[in-house]
């Protein structure tokens, strides 16, 4: 092998092991963007972890309470069966589709108390009244 | 109707299949006849995609709601063109806007092709029939557009936040990108199943791969503007995984667009130019899997669905299928020519795809790290938006700093001479402004760069990359100089050749010199267009302020030399929605600059009778009594109250409509291209008592404004132009003398 191409493989391999050394940088940093994904039922069936997590699961109808002209939310999230609930506290931006039973994802921490503090909230809802396709009787 | 549509599809589904089919058989018996059945095949294909499309968007018209796709997606109070772009709200009307776009594309290769790329068309058309009937099986088996059941009195509607200008667009954009890249890699494919792998492939489809990526890249930035106007956090990317999705071809695409061009010259770099087509169509379907699959969990993507097995299983057959046909027919790719020195055009385009092959890959692996890591340890692991930042961020800006360079270095070895002549300018321009930014961070520069020692000396490498942070700005500012100055530089030294060779005035010799050659200049502009894009991007990220306040109406709120006064709101019924509408005025720098409304809106479940009809009396009242209006809006109000304590559930969909001052006076240049940025947050429907979340982004403008300058650079590149005909016509020739 001549100098010019193993000057380029080097060239080569340098740019790689540093894009990969970043990376591992990058995912070692505390509270850097790394975080378990999980469902309700998951975060709770290991007690109230320690580090950072996502935790999936719906809103449960009627537990969304506004406060601070709607800075800050307090509300519950379950999973599918609606076993396993969690109470969330997340002050921030709140997506226009945060709405009961919408499909969320928190990201945060649990406070010693019990309630999960998120600092981000990420909610997606397929259509908008999923919910009311069946209007509760008396309607 | 929907009878209709579901014939059309199946026989569409015949036809495409039969393309692919009969044109493969025609590789093997040579049938002619044949060959032309396929491509009829594949016209009447788009004839019947086009037949159930129309049924479907009459469906739409025409309130349909026996169709779950009308039903999901319109109502009859949704205004006429959302009914019509509601067809690619779901997931059903999007596959079937990809095979429409697929089908349309296919026949416009089929019919400029009649009489040449004889020897490539069986397997084109066998490639795009292929990816066309994978598409059609999906819209009839899987996830038909025309699934219904019974009649229904009102739609669902199509979510608030979608109803947009810009996500009306944005979805078949993005997807003219997404489904442009068949075509290239159709070629690609062609060519390595019939070993004519000169470069005739890339060249006959150089125009389809422009328009792809430009496309792609139009989609990306109309969904970032979507984002930044609708979502009301100020930002406009979040690395969100749909983002991602569409970020990646794109990514790809323009390594493949430049590699093609040491080919060309150079007859290097085969194997890798073969490996970027495919990899791009690859991701590029990854692309809408994503999207539609909700395999990853993201805030755009649709419930879990039954089309992720039939993706991945097509993927799989696209990926291995088309990289084993590359392994052998590596014989028949072996590079003309090779590197000679680091310092080439050749060696820095080798760079800069490393560079965009790299991050797209750590993109891909981020992306998918939760799939990747449940299946290694089986917990669910994701990657936010800081991980991305700290890896890419370095990596783009040394992306852009051989942006200047590649243009202007010489081919095979640049000497002394070269490099003087062509950079000597540029660097110190670049230099002095990247000294100058340094200059005006200050200390904040200063106290980072110990940081960066601090962290080197003690190997705490992610303090290192924090501290580095503060030096991403000023450096981008100072490479952005040097790109713009190499293009300045070039077309000074154009236009002045021009002026002595033909004694042209500077704007006729400024016109030809674009006009002779538009392929170059074009990729100057898209350059300058990038460049811009990267002013933007780097300036509204690193020195965005913000602020959350709650205000009385006559209060006033100040951030970073802006002051706001609340002056007032009022309430009002429309479309489908009811809305608090807050009106402020805003003073920059002590001068009046703009009276601006920012609304909030909800709107009210009409599946509960008196909610409709509460509504509707509101609406109805709107040309009346102003204060009888308000009342029944406020009376509203009430009934969504009562309604949800007694339901135990939200009847309401909020919306936001933002409220944004763009700056472009010249009175104040250092706001130029500042944005003002406007969100109510909650509003009292009694006291009109608001929180108000503010944003100052300074330049964010740019990066609107430089993607419209590389629209135009793109739209300079595909124009019809004399030498590159010329460059097709001889790789034709050299072809069809190979052949013969």
């Amino acid at each position: 092998m001549d100098g010019r191409r193993l000057k380029f493989i080097l060239i080569g391999t340098g740019i790689a092991a540093t894009m990969a050394f970043m990376l591992v940088v990058a995912t070692q940093k505390p509270d850097g963007g790394f975080a378990y994904y999980v469902t309700v039922r998951e975060y709770k069936e290991h007690g109230v972890p320690a580090g950072h997590f996502r935790v999936n699961g719906k809103v449960a109808p009627g537990t969304i309470e506004r406060r601070d002209n709607g800075s800050r939310v307090l509300f519950t999230i379950a999973d599918k069966e609606g076993n396993a609930t969690l109470p969330v506290d997340f002050t921030g931006i709140i997506p226009d589709t945060f709405v009961d039973e919408a499909d969320v994802v928190v990201e945060g921490r649990s406070r010693p108390d019990g309630v999960f503090e998120a600092t981000k909230l990420m909610a997606k809802c397929p259509s908008k009244y999923e919910s009311a396709k069946t209007p509760a009787s008396g309607v | 109707m929907s009878t209709l549509g579901h014939f059309a599809l199946f026989l569409a589904l015949a036809s495409a299949a039969w393309a692919a089919v009969a044109s493969w058989l025609s590789t093997v018996s040579r049938g002619r006849g044949l060959q032309r059945s396929a491509e009829r095949g594949l016209l009447a294909a788009f004839a019947l995609v086009v037949l159930a499309v129309v049924a479907l968007e009459t469906g739409f018209l025409r309130d349909d709601f026996s169709l779950d796709a009308v039903y999901h997606y319109s109502s009859v109070s949704q205004p006429l063109p959302y009914k019509i772009g509601a067809l690619w709200g779901g997931q059903s009307g999007s596959l079937l806007l990809w095979a429409l776009i697929l089908s349309g594309m296919s026949t416009i290769v089929v019919l400029t092709n009649r009489m040449k790329n004889r020897a490539l068309m069986p397997w084109v058309v066998s490639t795009l029939g292929l990816v066309l009937t994978f598409f059609l099986i999906l819209t009839n088996f899987i996830a038909s557009p025309f699934a219904g059941g019974p009649m229904r009195a009102d739609g669902v509607g199509l979510n608030p936040q979608l109803k947009n200008y810009w996500m009306m667009i944005h979805p078949p954009t993005l997807y003219l990108g997404y489904v442009g890249f068949t075509v290239p890699f159709a070629f690609g494919i062609a060519a390595l199943a019939t070993r004519r792998t000169s470069d005739l492939w890339f060249r006959t489809t150089r125009r389809w791969t422009i328009f792809a990526w430009f496309f792609q890249g139009a989609g990306i930035l109309m969904g970032s503007y979507w984002a930044y106007i609708e979502l009301g956090w100020g930002g406009y990317w979040a690395w969100d995984p749909v983002e991602n999705a569409s970020l990646m071809p794109w990514l790809t695409g323009t390594a493949f667009l430049h590699s093609v061009m040491i080919q060309e010259k150079k007859g290097m770099m085969k194997v890798w130019n073969m490996t970027l087509v495919i990899l791009t169509f690859c991701l590029a379907i990854f692309g809408t899997f994503l999207t539609r699959s909700g395999i990853i969990s993201s805030v755009h993507s649709f419930a879990t669905s039954d089309i992720g097995p039939a993706f991945a299983w097509f993927l799989a057959v696209v990926f291995f299928g088309s990289f084993a046909l590359l392994i052998l027919r590596l014989d028949d790719l072996k590079s003309e020519a090779r590197m000679e020195s680091v310092l080439s055009r050749e060696a820095s385009f080798l760079f800069n795809n490393m560079m965009l092959v790299g991050i797209a890959a750590t993109v891909l692996l981020l992306t998918t790290f939760p799939l990747i890591s449940e299946a290694a340890t089986g917990r669910k692991v994701t990657m936010g938006p800081p991980i991305f930042n700290l890896v890419n961020i370095p990596w783009a800006l040394v992306l852009l700093f051989l942006i200047g360079v590649g243009p202007l270095i010489a081919w095979r070895k640049a000497t002394a001479e070269n490099l003087r002549r062509n950079f000597t300018g540029p660097a110190l321009t670049g230099a002095w402004t990247l000294a100058l930014m340094l200059l005006l961070e200050g200390r904040a520069a200063a106290h980072a760069a110990a940081d960066v020692a601090r962290g080197l000396v003690r190997l705490n490498f992610a303090a290192v990359f924090d501290a580095l942070k503060t030096f991403y700005p000023p450096l981008c500012f100072g490479i952005a100089a040097f790109v713009l100055a190499t293009v300045a530089v070039e077309f000074w030294r154009g236009v002045r050749a021009r002026r002595h060779q033909y004694g042209e005035g500077a704007a006729l010799a400024f016109a030809r010199l674009v006009w002779r050659n538009k392929r170059r200049w074009g990729g100057y502009t898209v350059h300058v267009g990038f460049v811009i894009v990267c002013i933007g991007v780097a300036a509204s990220s690193a020195y965005r302020k913000e602020t959350v306040q709650v205000l009385a109406p006559k209060d006033v709120l100040k951030i970073d030399g802006y002051a706001m006064t609340y002056d007032g709101f009022r309430l009002e019924a429309l479309d489908d929605y009811v809305a608090a509408i807050t009106e402020v005025s805003v003073w920059q720098d002590g001068r009046f600059a703009a009276r601006l409304a920012a609304e909030q809106r909800f709107h009210p479940n009409m599946l509960f009778p008196e909610l409709r009809a509460a509504f509707l009396e509101a609406k109805r009242l709107r040309d009346g009594d102003p204060e009888r209006y308000t009342a029944a809006i406020r009376d509203l109000f009430g009934l969504i109250e009562r309604l949800e304590s007694r339901e135990g559930r939200e009847v309401k969909t909020p919306s936001t409509e933002v409220a944004i001052h763009k700056s472009f006076s010249l009175r104040a240049p250092q706001r130029f291209g500042e944005d003002f940025y406007v969100t109510p947050l909650g509003v009292d429907p009694m006291t009109g008592r608001a929180n108000f979340r503010v944003f100052v982004n300074p330049l964010v403008n740019f990066l609107w404004f430089g993607g419209l300058v590389l629209v135009l650079g793109a739209g300079v590149c595909v124009l019809p132009d004399a030498r590159e005909r010329k460059r097709l016509a001889a790789a034709m020739d050299v072809e069809d003398r190979a052949a013969a």
